[in-house]
């Protein structure tokens, strides 16, 4: 799983969902250490989209992509920040086939758990806790799902964790060279490998929707959603629900019917990972 | 130009049809709705009304069919089926019914 292809000029090959890419950086180490966190996504499918990171620590950097700019900045850290920002996006406005949640997504068994939530929710500290308690990695950030079977399409990112969560893996702070660390956005970018070897899985039937919120002051609790409002929940996180409302509901609908869904408050995360995985025990979504 | 209806006027005699920018689905014979960044949920009345909205039929014969089912009050009926055409009309969620101005 942990290999990169290399394409004519030596630009590794990628697919992210829909969105297949070389990427050339002229930082040796920036460029180690991108390639490993992009290594899930190595491909040896022909890519027509080109990144290029042109990195002066000392001076000005730049991405590009394509012919694009998608930034020039005296600060290295922020162009690093922005390609990964870019990358995502690209890969959400190009995968067309599938409909597109912002949400964490884990398995157990080939049994997902969606667990769709806007920024700040606390989604990539519960999807990397559950992960390290056995569950399968499929993407901290989107459910890419298939309008026709419900299937659930791997997104597997390395894991953007925020400082508020940094001290409860502090094991996962990058261990990269000195050099290179001060290229690196804020974020932690964690690969999937270093949160559990061998958790990504490509694929997974969803068999639970949890809406997680991160409540301090709450006990850590599920509580059951009907249908219909988990629908209307899943809607709010649906990239492209305005454009596209009919699909999507079409597909949402669907979904909320056979997938049983529970809001989650979250304060203490061994208590949610138990309750989740209970849940998924119990849960058996009729998608399969 | 096409004349719109204003929604207080919508009376039994009408046939209200769905709007076409209506993206719709059915959840546990309960429609959800949505135009313009707007979500409506119905009941399961309600949502027999709006798949009987067609543009053919008129709002009392589904008042006709209503009472003949459930054999409830006329009057009551009529009220409530035109006040949910009204309501709809406002939400602009009717074709030829002018929506209520936002904000």
């Amino acid at each position: 799983m942990i290999q990169t292809t290399v394409a004519d000029g030596d630009d590794p090959r990628f697919v992210a969902l829909g969105h297949h890419f070389t990427l050339r950086c002229t930082h040796a180490g920036l460029r180690r250490y991108l390639l490993t966190l992009l290594a899930p996504f190595a491909s040896s499918r022909p890519a027509p989209t080109h990144y290029r990171l042109d990195i002066d620590p000392g001076g000005t950097s730049s991405v590009w992509f394509g012919d694009a700019c998608v930034v020039r900045t005296g600060d290295a850290a922020h162009a690093v920040a922005m390609f990964l920002w870019h990358l995502n996006q690209e890969t959400i406005r190009v995968t067309t086939d599938r409909l597109l949640l912002h949400a964490g997504v884990v398995a157990r068994d080939g049994r997902a758990v969606l667990l769709p939530a806007g920024m700040e929710a606390g989604k990539t500290t519960l999807v990397t806790t559950l992960v390290r308690a056995g569950a399968q990695y499929l993407s901290d950030e989107l459910a890419a799902l298939d309008p026709v079977t419900l299937e659930v399409a791997a997104y597997p990112k390395a894991l953007s964790l925020d400082a508020g969560s940094w001290e409860l893996f502090p094991d996962l702070e990058p261990d990269v060279d000195p050099a290179v660390l001060p290229l690196l956005p804020h974020q932690w970018q964690v690969p999937p490998d270093a949160v559990r070897a061998g958790s990504v899985r490509e694929s997974a039937t969803p068999t639970l929707i949890v809406l997680p919120r991160y409540r301090p002051s709450v006990r850590t609790a599920l509580r059951r959603l009907e249908p219909v409002d988990a629908l209307r929940e899943l809607a709010g996180c649906t990239f492209g629900f305005r454009e596209a409302p009919q699909r999507s509901l079409d597909v949402l609908g669907r979904l909320a019917a056979a997938v049983p869904a529970y809001r989650l408050s979250v304060s203490d995360l061994s208590e949610a990972t138990d309750l989740v995985f209970d849940a998924l025990a119990r849960g058996v979504g009729t998608c399969a | 130009m096409r004349l719109m209806t204003d929604p207080d006027d919508i009376d039994l005699s009408f046939a209200p049809r769905r709007a076409r920018d209506v993206a719709a689905v059915e959840l546990e014979r309960r429609a959800v709705l949505y135009r313009s960044g707007e979500m409506l949920q119905l009941d399961e009345l309600a949502t027999l009304l709006w798949n009987c909205f067609d543009g053919q039929t008129r709002l009392e014969a589904l008042v006709d069919d209503l009472v003949c089912v459930y054999g409830t009050d006329r009057t009551a009926v009529e009220a409530d089926v035109v006040s949910f055409a009204r309501n709809l009309g406002h939400e602009g969620l009717l074709e030829g019914v002018q929506a209520a101005q936002a904000g």
